[in-house]
This record gives structure tokens, sequence and C-alpha cells, in this order.
């Protein structure tokens, strides 16, 4: 503890904080524009000045750190004045067009200017108008006249989100923010969060709202991913106009990926479903929702009657509070299954930790407690970057040590002590691997339940051949085993793409090592969902089974991780019901089709990837599929429960009363050497993006092959080729990548989601044969 | 020496106008008569103040230059200075173009003092002195300029950005820039900057002995910045990650230059000569390269991988190395001079320092020079197995060298003899603390006299106590024997370790290469070249034993009179070199200075491993800076960057 003074008010603080830090703490105004929580000092305006005894010059609060004793004042006559001439340097150049800036009334120079009682631009020395220049990314637009030189954005691209797209240039007068690396540039906008006047604009909404006439109180949860990110919706009457963040906003800290901070605009898209139709031969009849709930029950009522089933596939955007009301209404049913995209892997996870005995969730804070963090196997750690956000602030930060694990090198790895580049549903065999070597070399034992039967599963697997079989070189397992016996405290974030198999494992490594783990969730509420329907069937048993007639599909759309062809097929026997809000593949196959909220119009819960509750808000509600689903459950006589969901769900995560155990896996296919194997990237992704307009400008469907793959296949970039399985066979552009591993076809599909057809499950190794087209 | 007509250097007014020769009085500021040959110094503006040679100089002109200077090197991070600046340019251009006004001189002294007071770094903050100055010292002249009366003679102007750290450092690395790129989180770009100016970055990141660090500014507000574990950190950050960088080579004009000796002077020649697209070639007498940072340095400070890879590096840049060629046998000098173009010698100083003490040259077992021993522990091999007992002699870093080792190869009784007090001693405190801290016996203030030997073994050392007397030129207190204090230390090993010679027997007199009296070889000490035309030399062959950053540093600089060399070109330093040079005869580091900067910031220190765990093995003692302390330090520095700028006169 020590003591400061501030503008004689006595202050007890910690040694090793700026002076600003403790100022805004203590209620205590300075002014800043350069100064941002996220980042570290810059130091650009020179405008927090402060006067400490003892020193002549006065210094900058932003990046001086405080020692017992110091005396600090932070309002004089010299500090106004000096404060006052660093703006008007700053009008030297700026151009006084508030009136069409969107910033205006939002702008941190207007308000520090108006502070200062500046009324006149006294060196102003060009007049000449703004011109947009172009940007990094089509998203944003560049007002460089505008730009006051803070260099937050330059700092923010390189600290926050680990690009160095931009760059300082020029010097002197002639300085300027640059674009430095523009293929390096991802989107996501934290340039545009953290610029503190109208230099970066977004270009997305063709309504541009005035901050004292919009709405923006409603802070609400990301529809996209299960991180969990939260963000206010700007809007007028109803229109969403932007996303905006602040510092201290939710988990993400104001962080937002491409798709939470420039996928809004779907929602906004004139071809939402408003009404429910039936359709019948082809031609479609608008119905009441009166009617259209009649029609729904008389049609699932008859296929009970006739001994069928009722298959539910719900999707896990949806809040927990409509997903409780669907489960109801399935248990009305005598048969009924229930499914999601969710099952695949939150469902799996959870089920996981149930069975290994561990209470679900986990604490974004750990990340900074390891000293060493695997990745592996989650798409969200590249583009969709807000999870590696935290993975990087925990390197700046703490100095944590990266290790990243995946078919390919995404963002992170340029940070990553190590990168591996590992062999399609490899690396849960990896981590046997190394479990075998704490075992045998490092003297690791514990004292869970079936120890030796784990211990006896992967004590006799051969170094070679894992090592082979995961495509990787032995110096570099070397490596990787030298960093764990060096470390004090392991975390591993992983995703959906190490399979069934690699959840068992990792639950398993951190049983034995005690490594922390990250599941990275793609869906907004996956959790949630899996937490409620927590006996799910795979949803091709929705679509094959005979026994099941009627289809009950909620938001979701299943031609994006099951085989359009299986949908078809089941569309001709199956009477199909789709929920959705904007159409989709389905919403053509179905029967009867009925509205529902879009993602600014719900009110309720989420649970995210770590297990928390995050809320959901509307701005207002033009369909609420909240009333939609009571007024079916009171049409079949029956009342919802009245108590908490969410409480029900956190019981579910605690999950007590199993004894820890190891997950034994009794049979695993491993991907065959030698051959190409398919991975199939973000295809649980929120089917509406499709209409986002922001999203077409910046992304596109893409199948990647390594440059030796590629060569010994006689491929060139952006050839059109045929990829062929055992179930059949596409024609797509291929990309050449060559931080890709070989041995894989990597899919990252935005818009066309028919590679589908080459799977029969997703979630299997899939040999594909890839050839000219 | 010509005389100062003004001078407000460092506050120091030294006011000549009017008077006459015998009345002026110089200020402590020495500046040269010549910038070079042909090029008179008029006058000096600089980051302490103005210095006048001449008093018929423009001093409006030159400040238009200077601050023009100043607005070109305004890096654009901070408003005052990148703005602020322009604004005075430009009331200063309406002065000159006869549209200035008087009360312009009060805006310019105030806005100029918000700079200086406000600025992020030196730039700014000392940019404006030079205008603060004139519009004190020189008000009615600038009145007179207003009026438009006023004109004076205009001068060529030429100006050099340094740094204390950068001035003092004898490689010339762009510190605070690859500092900055640190902080900024560009580790890759960092280390380029770094490579600009050497291509050993892991090697000098880890023992160079800074003096970049001595001259460090932040020393004056707490500790000097890390510039040393900076550039480790730097350089460990791409070879952790196993990348190798990608580096622009010019293409080669056919042009072939031998290097003799792969020691950091050779390395460093061969390399930059290399990405000039020369064809170059290394004799080398060992099977390794590095000299004495591989044979010499120990491990636990330098691991050899470390030198290895960055040898790695200049060999994809298409260096070659030929290994166990002794020059002077194998082949001569005048033999290689045949088959290339140039040639430059970077043999080092590879003989340990006679002590002149009774029983030396008996070839005594167990009588190891220092300089033997560590080669010999370097190549694995232990010299003496049998004994367990050593005294070193010396007070420099090779004597702590070899008693560190001696515990790595189990040695049990270390003990280390110096003449002078622990005060005096040459060698890093931070390396005689480690030595301290793993159980070195000291003994201080003694010197040997007599060898103690029993059939041709050595078994112990005779030395007398010293006290210290009147200062040597050195400026250290000279040692003086105390009569009759003779006393013995009983041990099996004695290593002088006092110092290194230059091993000259691979001249021939036909090679016409001069040497001189303190027995290193004659080189230009601006061109590099020796006496025959065609070859040149630097590192510890020519300044006797040195410093890695010098012998490096000159390594390069040869590199760039070799290739002025071969394009027939007249043999003269750059204009950077020249302002190098300029600059450390004013001075850049001022210990006096105040320096403002509120807030304490301690400097990181390395963790290290445990006394007890390191001193028995070989392994690196200090652990790198992980990413958050690199963070955490390169915020420390001051980014003392100035501007120097002198008016010329050519005739
Ligand atoms: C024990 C020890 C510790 C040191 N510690 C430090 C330190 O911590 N920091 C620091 O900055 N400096 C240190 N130095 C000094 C530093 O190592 C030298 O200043 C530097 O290596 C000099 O470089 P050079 O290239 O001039 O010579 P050298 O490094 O001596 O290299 C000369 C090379 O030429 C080769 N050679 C010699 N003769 C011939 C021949 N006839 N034919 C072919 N090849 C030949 C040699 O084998 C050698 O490889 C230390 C020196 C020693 C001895
Ligand atoms: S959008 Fe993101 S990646 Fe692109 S420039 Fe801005 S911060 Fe950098
Ligand atoms: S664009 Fe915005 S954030 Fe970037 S330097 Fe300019 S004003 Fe600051
Ligand atoms: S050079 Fe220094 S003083 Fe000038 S703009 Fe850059 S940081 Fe500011
Ligand atoms: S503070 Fe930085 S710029 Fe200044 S002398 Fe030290 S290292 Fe150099
Ligand atoms: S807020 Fe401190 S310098 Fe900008």
């Amino acid at each position: 503890m020590i003591s400061i003074d501030i503008d004689g008010k006595e202050i007890k603080t910690e040694e090793k904080r700026t002076i600003i830090e403790v100022a805004r703490e203590n209620g205590i105004y300075i002014p800043t524009l350069c100064y941002h929580e996220r980042l570290f000092p810059i130091g650009s305006c020179r405008l927090c000045i402060v006067e400490i005894e003892g020193f002549e010059k006065p210094q900058t609060a932003c990046t001086t750190p405080v020692v017992d004793g110091m005396r600090i004042v932070t309002k004089s006559e010299r500090l106004f004045e000096m404060r006052r001439e660093f703006l008007k340097f700053i009008l030297m150049e700026h151009p006084l067009d508030c009136p069409q800036c969107d910033k205006a009334g939002k702008c941190k120079l207007q308000d520090l200017v108006y502070e200062h009682r500046i009324d006149k631009a006294d060196y102003k020395i060009t007049a000449k108008k703004d011109r947009i220049e172009p940007f990094s990314t089509p998203l944003i637009r560049k007002w460089p006249k505008r730009c006051v030189l803070c260099l937050r954005c330059y700092h923010a691209c390189k600290e926050i989100s680990g690009q160095g797209v931009l760059q300082i240039e020029g010097g002197g007068l002639g300085s300027k923010i640059g674009i430095y690396k523009a293929e390096e540039c991802i989107s996501c906008g934290e340039c545009l969060g953290v610029c503190p006047v109208g230099a970066l604009t977004e270009n997305l909404s063709p309504l541009k709202t005035r901050p004292w006439m919009a709405e923006k109180d409603v802070i609400t949860t990301c529809p996209h991913c299960g991180f969990g990110c939260a963000f206010s919706l700007v809007s007028q009457n109803g229109y969403i106009s932007k996303i905006e963040t602040e510092e201290r906003m939710g988990p993400n800290m104001g962080s937002l990926c491409v798709r939470g901070r420039f996928g809004y605009d779907f929602a906004m898209s004139e071809l939402r479903i408003k009404e429910p139709f039936v359709r019948i031969y082809d031609e479609k009849r608008t119905l009441s929702m009166e009617e259209a709930q009649r029609e729904l029950i008389n049609n699932l009522k008859e296929i009970e009657e006739e001994g069928g089933a009722i298959g539910f596939i719900v999707s896990p955007r949806i809040t927990n509070e409509e997903a409780s009301l669907i489960h109801e209404l399935g248990r009305i049913f005598k048969k009924a299954y229930f499914s999601s995209s969710s099952y695949f892997f939150p469902y799996k996870l959870l089920k996981a930790y149930k069975n290994a005995g561990l209470p679900y969730g986990y604490d974004l804070d750990d990340l900074a407690r390891c000293d060493l963090i695997f990745t592996t196997g989650s798409e969200l750690l590249s583009d969709n970057h807000v999870f590696s956000v935290k993975i990087r602030e925990a390197i700046k930060r703490k100095g944590v040590k990266i290790v990243t694990i995946d078919q390919y090198e995404g963002p992170l790895s340029a940070y990553a002590i190590k990168s591996l580049k590992v062999r399609t549903f490899c690396e849960g065999l990896l981590f046997d691997l190394v479990a075998s070597y704490l075992i045998k070399e490092e003297g690791v034992r514990s004292g869970i339940r079936n120890y030796d039967e784990y211990r006896k599963s992967i004590l006799n697997l051969e170094e070679k051949t894992v090592l082979d079989l995961c495509g990787i070189g032995e110096e570099d397992f070397k490596d990787i085993l030298k960093l764990i016996k060096g470390s004090k405290r392991m975390g591993i974030v992983f995703g959906s793409a190490i399979g069934e198999a690699g959840i068992a494992k990792l639950i398993n490594f951190s049983l034995l090592s005690g490594a922390l783990l990250f599941p990275v969730v793609e869906q907004a509420n996956g959790v949630g969902v899996s937490a409620i329907f927590n006996e799910m069937v795979d949803p091709l048993k929705i679509f094959t089974d005979e026994e099941i007639r009627g289809i009950l599909i909620f938001d979701e759309e299943p031609s994006q991780y099951l085989s359009s062809d299986v949908i078809e097929k089941a569309s001709k026997s199956k009477y199909i019901v789709h929920f959705a809000f904007l159409p989709t593949e389905i919403t053509n196959l179905a029967n009867l089709v009925i509205p529902v909220s879009g993602f600014h119009e719900r009110e309720g819960t989420y649970f995210s990837g770590s297990g928390k509750i995050g809320r959901v808000r509307k701005i207002k509600s033009h369909v609420d599929s909240i009333s939609i689903l009571r007024g079916l459950l009171l049409k079949l006589n029956c009342t919802w429960a009245k108590n908490e969901v969410t409480g029900q769900i956190e019981d579910y995560l605690r999950g007590e009363g199993v004894e820890k155990s190891y997950l034994l896996i009794d049979h695993e296919e491993y991907p065959k050497k030698g051959v190409i194997m398919a991975s199939f990237r973000d295809t649980f992704k929120n089917p509406y993006l499709r209409y986002s307009k922001g999203m077409k400008m910046v992304e596109s469907d893409k199948v990647y092959i390594s440059r030796r793959d590629a060569e010994a296949l006689n491929l060139k970039e952006g050839e059109e080729v045929k990829i062929e399985s055992k179930n059949g066979s596409i024609m797509a552009k291929i990309s050449i990548n060559d931080r890709m591993a070989e041995g894989v076809l990597l899919f990252k599909p935005h818009f066309d989601f028919s590679f589908t057809k080459l799977f029969e499950q997703l979630d299997k190794p899939l040999e594909v044969k890839v050839e000219k087209g | 020496m010509s005389t100062v007509i003004f001078s407000s250097w460092q506050k120091e007014i030294v006011d000549n106008r009017g008077k006459g020769e015998e009345e002026r009085i110089s200020p402590r500021i020495k500046i040269p008569d010549l910038f070079s040959e042909g090029e008179k110094i008029k006058a000096f503006f600089g980051w302490d103040g103005i210095v006048l040679l001449d008093e018929s100089v423009d001093i409006l002109d030159m400040l238009l230059a200077y601050l023009e200077a100043v607005q070109k090197e305004s890096c654009g991070r901070c408003l005052p200075c990148s703005k602020g600046t322009f604004l005075l340019l430009d009331v200063l251009r309406k002065i000159r173009d006869g549209k200035g006004k008087k009360e312009d001189l009060h805006f310019l002294k105030n806005t100029a003092t918000y700079i200086r007071d406000s600025s992020r770094c030196s730039i700014g903050q000392t940019g404006v002195i030079p205008l603060l100055d004139v519009i004190e010292y020189f008000s009615a002249d600038m009145e007179s300029y207003i009026r438009g009366e006023k004109k004076g003679k205009k001068f060529t102007y030429k100006y050099s950005v340094t740094a204390p750290c950068m001035n003092a450092c004898p490689s010339s690395l762009n510190i605070p820039k690859y500092i900055e790129e640190i902080r900024d989180g560009s580790f890759v770009e960092s280390l380029s900057t770094i490579r600009e100016r050497t291509c050993l970055p892991g090697t000098l990141g880890r023992v160079c002995v800074r003096p970049c660090e001595e001259n460090c500014r932040r020393a004056l507000v707490d500790e000097p910045v890390s510039i040393k574990w900076l550039k480790r950190f730097a350089a460990d950050y791409e070879m952790e990650r196993g990348k190798f960088p990608s580096i622009k080579k010019n293409p080669t004009d056919g042009k072939r230059v031998a290097v003799i000796g792969a020691g950091p002077a050779g390395l460093s020649c061969a390399y930059y000569l290399a990405l000039k697209g020369y064809k170059v070639k290394i004799f080398e007498r060992l099977k390794e390269p590095g000299g004495m940072a591989a044979v010499g340095i120990p491990d636990y400070r330098l691991p050899r991988e470390v030198l290895r890879r960055e040898v790695e590096i200049i060999k994809s840049q298409g260096v070659e190395i030929e290994y166990g060629v002794t020059v002077g046998k194998d082949i001569t000098i005048s033999e290689i001079k045949k088959d290339f173009d140039a040639v430059f010698i970077g043999v080092g100083a590879q003989t340990s320092t006679k002590m002149g003490v009774e029983g030396e040259d008996k070839q005594l077992k167990g009588f190891i020079p220092g300089i033997k021993y560590l080669f010999d522990i370097n190549c694995g091999i232990d010299p003496y197995p049998e004994g367990k007992r050593v005294v070193v002699v010396g007070g420099g870093n090779v004597a702590i060298d070899c008693v560190r080792t001696s515990f790595r190869i189990g040695k049990t009784d270390v003990n280390l003899v110096y003449r002078r007090s622990k005060a005096e001693m040459p060698a890093d405190p931070v390396e005689v603390r480690d030595a301290e801290e793993e159980g070195v016996k000291f003994h201080f203030l003694c010197n040997p006299v007599r060898i103690l030997e029993k059939d041709g073994r050595v078994v112990g050392v005779e030395l007398i106590r010293m006290e210290l007397g009147e200062p040597d030129e050195s400026g250290r207190r000279r040692p003086v024997p105390v009569p009759g204090s003779e006393f013995k230390i009983e041990t099996d090993i004695l290593i002088p370790a006092i110092g290194q010679a230059i091993d000259l027997s691979f001249l021939d007199e036909k090679d016409g290469i001069n040497v001189t009296k303190k027995g290193t070889l004659y080189a230009d000490p601006d061109t590099f070249m020796t006496s025959r035309e065609g070859i040149f030399s630097a590192g510890d062959c020519v300044t006797g034993p040195d410093v890695l950053v010098r012998a490096a540093g000159n390594g390069r600089r040869a590199a760039e009179m070799i290739d002025l060399y071969l394009r027939g070109l007249k043999l003269v330093p750059s204009e950077e070199e020249r302002f190098i040079k300029f600059f450390s005869q004013i001075r850049v580091f001022n210990r006096e200075e105040k320096v403002e900067v509120a807030g304490k910031m301690d400097r990181i220190h390395l963790r290290m491993l445990e006394p007890e765990k390191r001193k028995w093995v070989f392994d690196e003692v200090e652990e790198g800076y992980r990413v958050d302390e690199a963070f955490y330090e390169s915020m420390r520095c001051l980014r003392c960057y100035r501007i120097g700028m002198v008016a010329l006169d050519h005739d």
C-alpha cells in the first residue's frame, strides 16, 4: 500500500499502477484522448499531463506509475493552456465537418474541444474537404483528415487482434495511419471500436443514427458463437444501425469478431418470414398464426396416432426459455427424439464431462494463470477471434507460452512458441502419447478409480507409429515434452474439430496432468440447449429413422451438417415443419413454415461455452417465439413449468454425484495414412449469416490444400477440382495454402454447404479424392 | 581549433560576440575544425543548444533547416512534436519571407516551450532547444530578420540523428528503434533492425559488455534500460520458434573476398560483404566458428547452439567457411591475395600474456594459461583431470570465466588472485557476484611471485600482499608490493589470466603487413586497410584484446570499406560514420542532466538458475525475458533520439 495525493485528496493505492488508473478509480477526471484501458499506454496526445511536485515539466498521467508520496495536481492554468494548444494543433488539419460525421455526438475530440472552450481553429492550414480512403477491409471507411493520430487503431490491431495491418507512415505533419499488410486484415473491427473520433466509421448499415436519437441501451449477447460476447444494439425505430461495445462490456471486454461486429445486418433483411404458410404441391398458402398452430398440432397428433415418432431439431442459438418450451412440447408426444447441431460438440462435451465426473465450466481469467497453453481443433481461434484475443492478452500480460496443434497454422501460430500441423482427428492421440510419457518418464500417477485401466490403454502406444499417424516429427514432439516438463500449469483450449474421441482423451489428459480445459463452443447457446435436451440423438437418425415421421425444425438449417441428399430423401416421406426467421434450404422442403423471432427480438438467457449465463435482450419484436410456443402448449392443454430454467441448467452443469473416472474408449477410427482426409470447419455457424451483406463483402467459401499435396496432384491455385468420397462428389475451387498440414483437405464454408454430400457423419474420419475438374 | 563566437551548449553561455581575439573565452564543448576533409564547421545546432564559430552564419536560415530536420524526423507518435513543430516552421518561414510580426517571437517562444515540456521523446523535447536559445540570446537579430534587415551567410547543412546509447554502441545499433519495435509487438521487425547492424544478435544479447547501458539516459531516472536483454529477447523469439529470417540480398557481382578467421570480426565482415553481393570465403584454423565467442566464452554464458545458428544464417547468405586451415602454415596471405580481390584479417588475440613470474617457462604440469584452459574445456576436454585445486590469477572477465568453469568440470577448490581490490576489477560486477555466489574464493591485493613445483608439476604458488598507491595512467590506484608479506597457497593448477597477445607468427615478411609497437596489426582507423593495399583488418588483432561488440562492429565497417575499395572508390567513412565520430567527440550522454521523468519503473532482471544447481553444469545460467517482461522493459526506454546539425563551409 502506498499513499499519494491528487488535487489535495489523499489516496491509498498500490504500486505499479499509473496515475490515470488511480485517478479514474477515485473519480478524478483527467482529459485523455489516446489512453485506452485495453492497450498499453500510448502517450501520443499528451492531454493527460499533470503537475507533479519536484518536476518542472508536466508529466503524462497515462504513462507515469505512482510512487509513494507523489503529489499530483491535475488542474492548473498552465495545464489548461497546454492542453488547449494541443487540441488546436489537432484542429490545424481536422475538417470541421461534424454535421456530416457519423461520430458527432459521441466524439472525444468534440467533447475535448468544447471542454477547453476552443471556439475557432486558430492554426488552420488546410480547408480541404476530407476524402474517404480505402481501408484494409471494405467494412470500414477511413477518413484520413479526421484522424487525430491517437494511434489507438495501430496498437489495437497489434495488441488486441495480433495482426500487423496498420502502420504509422510519414513523419511530422505528414504522419498518418497507413496500411502495411492489408492481406492480414481479419475485419475484426477492433480498430474501428477504439477510434475516438470519426476517422474510422462503419461501412455497412445504410441507416446512420445520431447518438442522441438512437436507442442504444439494449445490451445483448452475440447470437453467433458461444464465447458470449456482449454488445449494444444501436437502433432507431426497431432498425439496427450498428453494433457498439465499450471497454468493460462482457467477457469480451469490448472486442468482437467480424461476425459479431458486422454480421448483424441479416436481421434487417427484407426476406424475413413474416407469416406462416403451408406448401401444398409446391404452392404456398399463407395462414394465420392460429391456423398454423392448429395445422401443426393436427398433423403431429395424426402421426402419433398412427404410431409414428416426432423428431425435433433445435437451434443452439435460441434462448433457454424457448428451448425449455420446445422440450415441454416434445414431451407431450409419446415418442419424441431431440437433436440439434449442438449434438456434435457441446452435447458430447457435456456428456463426457458428466461421465468423467467433472463439473462443466471454466473461468476465462484462468488462461492468464497458466504458463503453457495448447490450442487445438478450433476454428474460432482464427478469424472469429475473441477467444484468441484472450489468449493473446495472457501472452502480453503474463508471458504465457502457446503451442498450436491443428490442421493448419492460424493467426495465433505467429505467437506460438511451437506450432504443429497435425492430421485430422489425431489431436487426442497426441495427448495420449504425452500422457504415456508423463506416466513412464515423469512418474505421474493418479488416484482416480480406473487409473490402471487408463494407464494400460495408453502405455502400449508406440511413439513412432503415433507420430507417423499424426504427421509430426520426433524433434517437434521432444520440444513439446520439454515445454510440458517446464510448465507448472497447463491449459488446453480446444474445439469441435478434435472429434468425440478427442474430447475423451483431453479429459483424461487433464485428469492425469491437472491441465485446465477450455473448450471453445461454436454456437451461442450450445451449452444451454445441450443441457436442456440432455438426451439427444444424432441428427442423422431424425432424418433416416423410419419410425420418425414428423420433424419439427426450430430455427436451424440441418443441411450445414447433414448430407443434403439425406434430407431431400427424408422430405419425401416425412412431415416437416420449419420454424424460421429467414428462408434456408429446408424451408423449401417444409410442409409448414412458421416465423420465429430474430436475435434482436429475443428476451431470455444463453449459456456461454464457459458455462456462464448471458442475457439476451430485444429491441422490438415483430414475432415472438415464446408466445407462439406457449400458444401451442395451451392448445395441447399443457402448462409449462414456472420455475427458472437457468437454475436447472446450472444444476445439470454442476453434475454432482458421479465419481471421477477416466473415459475409456473401446473403439476408435483413425485417419488412414497416405491419403487425403477431409476436415470440416465452421459448419455450425449461424445459417442466417448467408444473408449478411457484411459477411459477403469479406468472406467466401474456401477449400484448402497444402502446397505439397497440390503439387503432387498437379493442381493450380483457384482451379476447379472434383472432390469425391464414398458418398458422393462435388466441384469446388481449390485454394493452395502454405500453412496447411499435408494429407488434409480443409473446408471453410461460408455460404455454400454442398460439401455435406461428401459425408455420412460429420465427425468421422472421411477419405476424399481430389482431381482436376 | 577555431574560436567559438557563441555557445549555449548545456546551458553554459559563452558570448564572444564583438570581442577581440584575446578577450574571448572558450566553452567546455570542443568542436573540431573540420567535419571532414575540406569541410569547415561554421556552426553546430543540437539537442543541448547552439554553437557558432562564425559570426556571419545566417541563424534564421539554419534554424529553418534544423526545424525542417525535426519535422522530418518527428515520428508522428505525439501531437506537440509532429504538429507543433510544423507550426513553428510555418511562422519562421513567414519571417523569412518578410511577413513576420514582432508578436511572432512571443508565440514561437511560448509554443516551443510547450513542445519542449511535453513531447513524448527527445526529438520533440530537444528539437526546439536551438529555437528557444536563439530567441533568448539573439532576439535583436530575430527582430532585425522580421524587419527584413538582417541577412547572413548561408552554408551547407548536414544533420544526423543519434542517441546516447546508440552513440556509445561500437556496432552502432539503432537501439531506440529496436526497443520501440518490441514495445509495439513487432518482434520480427525488431530483430531485422538489429540485423542491419550486427549478424550476432543472440550472441551480443548474451555476452555483450554493453557500453550502451552505461550511457543510457534512463539511468538518470532509475536504472538503465536492459538493452542487451531486449536484444536477446528479439533473437530468442525467432530462435525458439525455429524460424529463419528472410534477408534481402543483392545479386553477386562476382568479386571475391577472403576472410581469415571466423571470429566475430571475420564473421561480421563476411556477412555484410555477402549482403552486398560479394563471394566470401572464410579460412578458419579451428573446426568451429565463433573465435573466442566459441572457444573462450563458456557455454553457460553463451550456449553453442546460439552461435552455431547465427553462423548458419550467415552461411545462408552465401558465405563459405573452410575449417582447419591455418593461414601462415597451410597457406600464406600472399597466396590467398592472388586468388581473391581483397582480404580481411580477423585473427584475434590468441595467446596469453606472461605474468613474469619465476617458473613460468618450465612447462610445468598444472601450469595452464587461461586462454588454453578455456579452449580445452570448450572443446570438451579437462586439461588436467587429476588436479582438483585451482588458482586463477587476474581480475578480468577471462579470469572470472576460468574460475566459474572450474566448478563445472568438477574442480572443488577454486581461488582467484587479483593484485588490486574488488572495486578495481575490470570484470563485469554482475559476473563477479555470480562467481561469489557459486563459491569462488577471492584473494584481493596479492600477486604471485613464484610457482612452487614438485617433480615437474605445480603444487602451489607463493604470493605477496599488495597495497594501493598513487593512481596510474588508467586512473586506478597502482598496486605496490608490501615487502616481507609473502605467503603460500597450495594448488594443483595455476592459471594466469592477466591478458592476451596477438600471435603474429602467421605473417611473413613478404606479406608486407606492418605491425605496431604494441604487437598488434596496423590498420588505418578510418579505412581499416593495412599497410598492404587490398588487405584489411579489424577486431582484436588490431585493437588488442577487446570486446565482441567492437570486433563485430569494426568487422562490418571494414566490409563497407572493402566494398568501396572493390568498386574503385575513394576509401572515406560515410557521412553517418563521420557524424558518429563527431558526436562522440562532443559527447551525447550528459551525466549531469536532470531527466524529468516521474515515477519509478524498476529494471527487470533475468531469472537465474540457483547457484548450487548451476555451478556444476554448463546449462545456460540466465533465462531470457518472457513476452510480458520484454514489453515492460521496452516501455522503460525514453527514446532519446536527438538531432545534431552542422553548418559547413566547403573550400
Ligand atoms: C574467455 C574470454 C571471455 C570473453 N568474454 C567476453 C564477453 O563476455 N563479452 C565480450 O564482449 N567479449 C568477451 N571476450 C572478448 C571477445 O571474445 C573478443 O573480443 C572477440 O572474440 C574478438 O573477435 P575477433 O574476431 O577479433 O577475434 P577472435 O574471436 O579471437 O577470432 C579469431 C579467429 O581467427 C582464427 N584464427 C587465428 N589465427 C588464424 C590463422 N592463422 N589462420 C586461420 N584462422 C585463424 C581463430 O581460430 C579464431 O576463430 C572474451 C574473450 C575471452 C578470451
Ligand atoms: S479490422 Fe482488425 S485486423 Fe483489420 S486493421 Fe482493423 S484491427 Fe486490424
Ligand atoms: S484512425 Fe482513429 S484510432 Fe486510428 S489514429 Fe486516427 S483517430 Fe486514432
Ligand atoms: S519523435 Fe518523439 S517527440 Fe516527435 S512525434 Fe515522435 S514521439 Fe513525439
Ligand atoms: S532510455 Fe532508451 S533511448 Fe535513452 S539511452 Fe536508454 S536505451 Fe537509449
Ligand atoms: S492519454 Fe496520456 S498521452 Fe494520451
